[in-house]
């Protein structure tokens, strides 16, 4: 039998509206991670973000994004953040309608190099985002919290899925 | 396994004006298509439909690049997900094929549905494009059925794959 490569770790639909979802005690023994959402929000105004490991340092995420709001597309580069950017240049979308975005984690369990995180996201009534973002830390990765930028909760119905890559 | 091909369609001689994979199982959490694939035409793109609804219940949100520029575009009460640069047209090189990946988050749930279009054409000789597309569906059915239509060329491959999402492990998520 061939070897699977891609194993799904771990996975949660909100019952009801949650400020965060995390995943704890990632298993250290794949290449990359990936992290499958499919999110709405409760209200409007914000993006977004991974943590990793509780660190919310802000010097230590950076990001270069390119996104369309559905009119024009534009380009830039933001430092300073406390976090990985998951998306969502403009609000995002209230619960009639989801934002999808992908987060392929690099060598997320390296000790000797900083962790790169490639997004993907969009929703066709909020924003398309391809974001680079670099969270400068060589500590491995061993858990990863979502949420809001501004505090919003996520509404019931939010799905998360992380996938080991080997 | 949790990527686990469901049907692969190869265009035959003579092309085809659809490619549908139908009667999906439904013990998936999401669906991935990926395409490679050549226009009998000029068009570079092509539909996107579930269940053969037609109705103008799509939108999207599409970001274009052709190398030297970048344009975006927004549309609703759409008939489709149209998927702009899905496939390479008939005035590429011959036997030149586009790279593209449709991903259809939670195609089971009765909620309505989102799909992300990553899609690029390739070919040495014209402009090549890429496009990122953001797709919804507000059925509230479950997919069973996914269409692409377009003038498909000859030796084009459409793969459909189901995702399945797992737990129990060492990892934990909790909200």
């Amino acid at each position: 039998m061939a070897t699977q490569t891609y194993i799904p770790l771990a996975n949660i639909t909100l019952s009801s509206a949650a400020a965060s979802v995390t995943f704890s005690g990632i298993n250290q023994g794949y290449r990359d991670l990936i992290l499958v959402s499919e999110a709405k929000s409760t209200g409007t105004g914000s993006s977004l973000r991974i943590v990793f490991n509780g660190v919310t340092t802000l010097a230590l995420y950076d990001a270069y994004q390119l996104g369309a709001g559905g009119t024009t597309a534009t380009s830039s580069q933001s430092t300073g953040n406390g976090s990985v950017l998951l998306g969502g240049f403009s609000s995002l979308d209230s619960s009639t309608a989801s934002m999808m975005a992908t987060a392929q984690i690099m060598d997320y369990s390296a000790t000797d190099k900083a962790k790169l995180v490639l997004v993907e996201s969009g929703g066709s009534a909020n924003s398309l985002d391809l974001i680079s973002n670099r969270f400068n830390s060589i500590s491995a990765i061993t858990s990863l919290s979502i949420s809001h930028v501004s505090g919003i909760t996520m509404a019931a119905g939010s799905t998360f899925t992380l996938y080991g890559v080997l | 396994m949790t990527m686990k091909l469901v049907s692969s369609v190869t265009v035959g001689v003579g092309g085809a004006s659809a490619v549908t994979f139908s009667t999906i199982p439904q013990d998936g959490t999401d669906l991935v298509v990926l395409v490679s694939g050549r226009s009998s035409s000029t068009s570079s793109s092509a539909t996107l439909q579930f269940n053969g609804v037609s109705t103008t219940t799509y939108s999207t949100k599409y970001m274009l690049g052709n190398g030297s520029s970048v344009s975006s575009t927004t549309a609703t009460d759409l008939t489709n997900i149209f998927c702009n640069k899905l496939i390479n047209p008939s005035t590429y090189t011959a036997s030149s094929f586009s790279a593209a990946g449709i991903r259809i988050a939670n195609y089971t749930s009765s909620n309505a549905k989102s799909a992300f279009v990553q899609a690029m054409n390739s070919t040495t000789t014209t402009s090549n494009g890429m496009a990122v597309t953001a797709g919804k569906w507000s059925g509230t059915a479950a997919i069973t059925s996914v269409t692409l239509t377009a003038t498909w060329d000859a030796g084009s491959v459409v793969s459909l794959y189901k995702v399945i999402k797992g737990s129990g492990g060492a990892t934990v998520a909790t909200a």
